[in-house]
């Protein structure tokens, strides 16, 4: 006896627990709603927070893209489309134009997103302050009382020691001038894409049990210093090595044959569309 | 009901989703509304916004003493619990409810507190035709410059939700539904001044 | 002509997978499901516990769908556990209507009912049976047909007995706290995540849902001394209890309006633990508590370690980490804490380069500012 999944996978009394949550995030922008998350088919830490968030909006007509470290091929976006498409049937894309659900792990497309399209983030760790205290009770506490004197003291330790701040990805940002948010592990080269989007961010922790949002046109700052400004990953001087683009994030890359570092863009779909226009181009100018 | 308890939910879920995260912006659910065939006494968007959010797990509070009808309807189709209003995560009003019964339960509804802001009510609100042409000026996330939002209420009303909203992130978050199954959302975050007095 | 992506990632998944099936297959081997349920008893109980599902045919199942890892299988029945509505709760359970299969007390040689000792491996010598590498069914039909035999030469009772708590005995002599039943609503912590500080209910779920051998060694980790409770194990007992409940549109809760839907195996172990409370006259008095653990099929160890931390969670210690309900209660789910391991196999290259980023900067000891 092989029952057929349910739509979406989950009960719909599941689906309307992550849609309450989901309304309460937008309604207190950068805050952590708590909720029940159900265990998926997928493992905890490998994106359960952004899927059960993806499942819980899609309907049938929607176009949905998943991408993990900026890659739509990458094993992990690949399995999670499988899961989704297998329990939906709804059109995957690999286009970010083309697409109005994109769920994401550590990157946002360089692509713009529009005021159709909703960008779901996915989400390991989503206390920022959970470096300088591991117990969630005092972390909730330093939230209402909006103490961020942690997250202030990390940054200022960095700088004491290494003479600028050095924070990976993940960098801490404010929302909505009241709660400092963990963005997820994207590049900070991608927190300023989160101010004032045009479209609408939802982030999905699965294993901690958290849903929180960034609304539309909203101010979302990155916390720094005024004599330490926020900085993100330089790429100087540097371009993709098949479709050229200079002011995108780079993944860096061994040369097999000559052992010197070499950069492509780590948006494989973005790529690929800057090589197909320039070669449409080519193309229109060579019959001009 | 022929409402589809998985797609028409989605939708409908979907749009009060738009409007929440873009204050201001109207949704139309006519779509699913027509679905439905039976009728609550009230207006369809509104039922329907209950059905996508309430169920076992939360409770919900009718002003109207008048509407034995409607609780019946919604425990019946939602399984959520009717409690007293201090304690409701969701607080259903009608076009024939008093203003001063609408203030006085503003005063006393649930608004979270400042470790659990979450825990706050939401109301689901009938209201006369809704229209972006004057009637509240609308700023805060979600907005890009400013909205306009009309949908007759008091400047009383305003006032109060002011009250309400004003030691954020504590709060109220309000959903409005007219008999032209259009939605609108107003999150705790937007600051809402009446332009023109009714 | 134009550039496609290269599909290397969805090619090589099904690649994996296939390669996964052929593993599972080309020792055209069958393990029946059947044979799970009747020879692998143990492994059932605790999948049935660990993913908080009961139902043995399912985790049987789960067990020959993972190749006997714990890990596979209750990821299976968790994520199958998230797809069934959840209509109803039973009535409370009183595990004095136990049918009891076996029940002990270490805290006094005998108790009224008797030690039961029942089928356990406790009194077993851990050497390996050669002679089980050549089991015959012949043998095997023999030997059941022996102990039948011996079963029917012996005095049974034709009542019911219920075993009465070892506990009650104590409470009578006034030596454990008799209580007010408290008939708040349990928590659940499926449907609402869990928040600090937890309730008792809350606690009690998510150490019965624990991995065993983390629940286990916690408990271990207790009595050698990074904890502070030190117990004697009043009571195990193993059997079945009978599930009732209620129509849910009914206020009468009027129990012969109950439905039995059916009995499940459980342990139940109730530990005695010495407290210091003060008396009326703000003295220092040494007061019982009593330690609970209970879990689905028979999970002695666990539900002992079990007992063990949820006295330790009652008396919040910062100096002992199995007193520390975060660090504890956090770090005991199967799902949560294999998948958060596991993750680390993920790419993790941007991020990385992030970080290789951020240590070249401070190497090169220059600010860059990127507008």
């Amino acid at each position: 006896m092989r029952a057929k999944p349910h739509f979406a996978f989950f009960d719909e009394g599941s689906k309307k627990e992550i849609r309450r949550a989901t309304l309460k995030a937008v309604a207190i922008p950068g805050y952590q709603v708590p909720f029940a998350s159900r265990e998926m088919p997928i493992a905890r830490g490998w994106g359960t927070g952004g899927l059960q968030l993806t499942l819980s909006l899609i309907g049938k007509t929607d176009v949905l893209k998943v991408i993990d470290q900026g890659a739509d091929e990458s094993v992990n976006a690949v399995s999670i489309k499988k899961l989704v498409q297998e329990t939906t049937g709804v059109q995957i894309t690999d286009q970010t134009e083309e697409a109005d659900l994109i769920q994401s792990r550590h990157r946002i497309p360089e692509t713009p997103m529009t005021k159709d399209q909703i960008l779901v983030l996915q989400v390991p760790m989503p206390e920022p302050l959970r470096p300088v205290e591991a117990r969630e009770y005092m972390t909730k506490r330093m939230h209402s009382e909006d103490d961020y004197s942690g997250a202030w003291l990390m940054l200022f330790e960095q700088i004491v020691k290494y003479g600028k701040t050095a924070t990976a990805a993940d960098h801490p940002v404010y929302v909505n001038g009241r709660y400092v948010m963990a963005p997820s592990p994207i590049p900070r080269f991608d927190n300023p894409r989160m101010h004032q989007s045009e479209a609408l961010i939802l982030l999905g922790a699965g294993r901690e049990k958290k849903i929180y949002a960034v609304p539309p046109f909203t101010n979302v700052e990155s916390l720094a210093f005024e004599d330490y400004p926020f900085a993100v990953e330089s790429f100087k001087g540097k371009e993709c090595q098949l479709c050229g683009s200079a002011h995108v994030f780079l993944d860096e890359l061994i040369d097999q044959k000559t052992g010197e570092p070499v950069y492509q863009c780590n948006d494989t779909s973005y790529c690929m569309e800057q090589l197909n226009s320039r070669e449409k181009a080519e193309v229109e100018s060579s019959y001009a | 009901m022929a409402i589809d308890q998985i797609h028409d939910l989605q939708q409908v879920y979907r749009k009060l989703l738009h409007s929440m995260s873009r204050p201001g912006t109207i949704s139309s659910i006519e779509q699913e509304t027509e679905n439905m065939d039976v009728d609550f006494g009230c207006a369809d968007a509104l039922m329907l916004s209950a059905m996508v959010l309430l169920d076992a797990e939360v409770t919900f509070h009718v002003l109207s003493k008048k509407r034995r009808d409607l609780i019946e309807k919604i425990s019946e189709y939602t399984s959520a619990r009717c409690v007293p209003l201090q304690e409701a995560d969701f607080i259903i009003v009608l076009q024939e409810d008093g203003e001063s019964e609408i203030l006085e339960a503003m005063a006393q509804c649930k608004i979270g507190n400042l470790i659990d802001p979450q825990q706050s009510s939401t109301w689901i609100i009938e209201t006369p035709a809704l229209s972006n042409k004057g009637g509240l000026l609308l700023t805060g996330p979600g907005i890009e410059t400013e909205a306009h939002l009309a949908m007759r209420q008091s400047s009383e009303f305003w006032q109060a939700r002011d009250s309400r909203i004003k030691e954020y992130p504590m709060g109220i978050d309000m959903i409005f539904a007219d008999g032209s199954s259009q939605v609108a959302c107003l999150p705790r975050t937007v600051t809402a001044i009446l332009m023109e007095v009714e | 002509m134009g550039y496609v992506p290269v599909k290397g990632g969805t090619q090589a998944i099904e690649a994996s997978i296939k390669r996964l099936t052929y593993e599972r297959l080309k020792g055209e081997e069958i393990l029946e499901v059947n044979t799970i349920l009747a020879t692998m008893g143990s492994m059932v109980d605790q999948v049935m516990s660990e993913s908080s599902l009961y139902s043995p045919e399912l985790a049987a199942l789960a067990i020959k769908q993972g190749e006997g890892s714990m890990e596979e299988a209750v990821f299976l029945m968790r994520a199958h556990r998230s797809t069934l509505p959840r209509h109803y709760y039973s009535e409370t359970v009183e595990a004095e209507t136990m049918l009891v299969e076996r029940r002990i007390s270490a805290s006094f040689k005998d108790i009224p009912g008797g030690q039961l000792l029942g089928a356990t491996y406790d009194y077993t010598h851990r050497l390996l049976d050669f002679r089980l590498l050549e089991e015959s069914m012949e043998t095997n039909r023999k030997w059941l047909q022996d102990y039948k035999n011996n079963l029917l030469a012996l005095q049974g009772s034709t009542e019911v007995v219920y075993f009465p708590k070892v506990v009650d005995y104590l409470r009578q002599e006034g030596l454990f706290e008799t209580y007010e039943p408290d008939n708040t609503l349990p928590a659940d912590v499926t449907k609402k995540s869990l928040q600090f500080p937890t309730t008792r209910s809350a606690r009690l779920q998510v150490l019965t849902r624990g991995q065993t051998g983390t629940v286990t060694s916690f408990g271990y980790a207790s009595l050698r001394g990074y904890g502070q409770v030190h117990p004697t194990v009043g009571e195990v007992r193993v059997g079945k209890i009978p599930i009732y409940t209620a129509h849910p549109n009914e206020v009468d809760s009027d129990p012969d309006n109950q439905f039995y839907i059916g009995k499940i195996r459980i342990t139940e172990v109730e530990s005695f633990v010495p407290v210091t409370v003060k008396n009326d006259n703000n003295e220092d008095e040494l007061e019982f508590e009593i330690g609970y653990g209970v879990c689905y099929g028979q999970n002695e160890t666990k539900a002992i370690a079990m007992s063990i931390l949820d006295q330790c969670l009652e008396h919040p210690n910062a100096d002992f980490p199995t007193h520390d309900e975060e660090f504890v209660l956090l770090h005991l789910d199967s799902v949560e804490s294999t998948g958060f391991i596991s993750h680390l196999k993920l790419p993790h290259y941007v991020t990385f380069q992030s970080k290789l980023d951020s240590i070249r900067q401070v190497k090169k000891g220059v600010q860059e500012v990127e507008s």
